[in-house]
């Protein structure tokens, strides 16, 4: 059903109802005037005759009055409702009565006015007409207002809606019209950043795709050749054979970080991280550069750093993944008795090292899986590049000759 | 020592069931909630590997149900997903430890080890191989009573080798058990080998044979006569 039927049907529910009330309101409201008028005019009319008797000391006429009860005395004037018998239409008729007396040569004489009052009957058939003709009115206004309305005002809507329909997941955002009205500006904005939000986790999800299969398959493949030829050897297992299990092993291996890698970068995309702490830099780039002391002594590497306190908010696990993801890089390229100098000012984060020159574009390595030349999976710049993003860091990477620096600004 | 292993891949849980014997561990199974909690409630174990997605229920009741009986049962936790919130509901709940899927055997060896130590001899820690002495409460290592100081790192290596003797061990499963998720740097092995070349000199200048072996292209082995 159709948003304008509806609302045709809604409101012819709702004049039911009304109408039946209206009707009982006017019915009463109308019996209560004509009972009004009818006791005023009679009112009039006592009080003309008694002015009438005083000035002439007359009784009225047979045919001015109803009845004229002699030696009888009704100390108030009194109101009385009677049926009585229309014998032209033989049918019983309500009149309204009032009685008074008068005292008349020293007896009292009691007077009574009667006026004719339309029946109930006549009363509920004059009411339902106007009802009737009302309603007609009504419904008329009605169509003619619904429909002008759901024209107008509902416009944006049905091209918001219509959009909608066309919409594909890989097709530009639609552009939906601009409205004045704040529900519809809501909704459209509500769904514009489903959508948006739909349209980036498709293109997460089938990145995601393309790389997990690209990654993983080279190791399941590396996996099932070397076990294959395990499986096939028709002599005794030697030790020699160990070197085909340690190539299983190793495939196995780095499947888990390759997984582990994806898993993050996914997580991160989804913004799964919403807890938001105060870090303080400084004190989480030592800790992370404690991680690394052992190696970095190893490799004979000087290390020179400079910090002072920068707090941010943000959640401690991306930011220490982020930290221990860089200076691993710095380590991990590193030259024996190069060095690494980190500096943390109150805007900016940035780490230098020494390393061999690489061909590649830095910008390159930002992205997922570009390999290194010693088969290392490049996730961990991935994995930063993506921190960054979330946290609306501005991320640069950049090798000049032997030098390496990872510049990022707040 | 017994111990229960409530884990429903039974190829995971053999392989387990089979290590752990090996190493004189006395082992029952179980691969689902309700296999797991009978158990549990007929007889009492030293040690409880519990895995947290089971195919009718979850591991962390279990581990409500043993703490309501024992409550100082010990208990490792084994998850599939890195999340930390059921680690952490894990270890509220009181499980002693927690290991992530995939994970090295001869780590589950080393944990499995120190727990049962810590809950058995509290207040005695020593481990005793060959003429080797390791001390995990102290972080102490005695050679004919005269102690041998080791780094940090080399004392870590020589406990994982103690939890695992005469067994093979891969230089990168070393390497994760010292740096975790950080082992991948690429030297690692290079320090591994530093390493194990201190530890060894270290042995052997204490007057003790060498009791760890290379295995060419894999890793190491400590040897000792059973």
């Amino acid at each position: 059903m159709k948003l304008l039927h509806r609302s045709y049907l809604q409101a012819a529910y709702w004049i039911i109802p009304i109408l039946i009330l209206g009707g009982l309101f006017s019915f009463y409201a109308i019996r209560y005037i004509i009972y009004e008028e009818t006791d005023e005019y009679l009112q009039y009319e006592m009080e003309r005759l008694i002015e009438y008797h005083r000035t002439w000391n007359d009784l009225p006429d047979y045919h001015q009055v109803t009845n004229i009860i002699p030696e009888k005395e009704t100390p108030e004037p009194f109101f009385k409702d009677t049926l009585i018998l229309e014998e032209a239409d033989d049918e019983m008729v309500p009149h309204r009565e009032l009685h008074f007396s008068l005292l008349h040569n020293g007896e009292y004489t009691t007077l009574v006015l009667r006026q004719i009052l339309p029946g109930n009957d006549d009363l509920l058939e004059g009411v339902v007409f106007i009802m009737i003709g009302l309603m007609v009115l009504f419904i008329l206004v009605l169509l003619l207002i619904v429909r002008q309305l759901s024209r107008n005002l509902w416009q944006p809507f049905y091209h918001s809606l219509h959009e909608l329909e066309r919409f594909k997941i890989n097709d530009e955002l639609p552009i939906l019209h601009d409205t004045q009205v704040e529900e519809f500006k809501s909704l459209n904005a509500s769904v514009l950043r489903m959508m948006k939000k739909m349209q980036s986790d498709f293109h997460r999800t089938k990145e995601f795709h393309e790389n997990a299969s690209h990654e993983l398959q080279t190791y399941l493949a590396v996996i099932r050749a070397n076990a294959e030829e395990l499986l096939s050897l028709d002599r005794p297992f030697e030790e020699g054979d160990k070197a085909k299990l340690k190539v299983i092993y190793d495939a196995g291996r780095n499947l888990t970080q390759v997984h582990k890698g994806l898993m993050l970068l996914s997580k991160i995309g989804n913004e799964e991280f919403q807890t938001q702490i105060p870090v303080n830099l400084d004190k989480q780039i030592q800790e992370s550069l404690r991680l690394f002391d052992e190696a970095i002594q190893l490799k004979g590497i000087h290390l020179r750093y400079q910090g002072t306190t920068k707090t941010l908010l943000l959640d401690e696990g991306l930011i220490e993944t982020l930290l221990s993801n860089l200076i691993k890089n710095a380590v991990k390229y590193n030259e024996p008795n190069g060095f690494i100098q980190i500096e943390l000012t109150p805007e900016t984060l940035i780490i230098e090292n020494s390393g061999k020159s690489i061909i590649q574009q830095p910008e390159q390595l930002k992205k997922r899986f570009i390999r290194g030349k010693n088969g290392n999976t490049g996730i961990g710049l991935a994995i930063v590049s993506q921190i960054c993003e979330l946290y609306q860091f501005d991320f640069q990477y950049e090798v000049i000759g032997n030098l390496h620096r990872v510049h990022i600004r707040f | 020592m017994k111990l229960l292993l409530v884990e429903d891949n039974l190829r995971l849980q053999q392989s387990i069931e089979e290590f752990l014997e090996k190493n004189r561990f006395l082992v029952e199974t179980a691969s689902d909630y309700e296999a797991a909690f009978e158990k549990l409630k007929m007889y009492a174990y030293d040690i409880y590997l519990i895995d947290i997605n089971l195919p009718d229920g979850s591991g962390l009741d279990l581990i409500r149900e043993i703490k309501k009986d024992t409550p100082e049962a010990a208990i490792i936790v084994i998850s599939a997903r890195d999340s930390l919130d059921q680690k952490i509901e894990g270890i509220e709940l009181g499980a002693d430890d927690y290991i992530t899927k995939p994970f090295e055997l001869a780590e589950l060896a080393v944990r499995v080890k120190s727990l049962h130590r810590r809950k058995k001899f509290s207040g005695s820690n020593r481990m005793k191989l060959a003429n080797i002495e390791l001390d995990s409460f102290t972080r102490q290592v005695f050679i004919a009573e005269h102690e041998v100081k080791l780094t940090k790192s080399e004392y870590q290596l020589l406990l994982y080798f103690f939890s695992n003797p005469n067994r093979t061990i891969t230089k990168e499963s070393l390497a994760e058990h010292i740096w975790g998720d950080h082992m991948d740097l690429a030297d690692s092995f290079d320090f591994i080998y530093s390493h194990v070349k201190n530890l060894r000199r270290k042995i052997v200048q204490a007057g003790h044979p060498d009791v760890i072996k290379a295995v060419y292209g894999i890793g190491y082995k400590l040897e000792i006569a059973e």
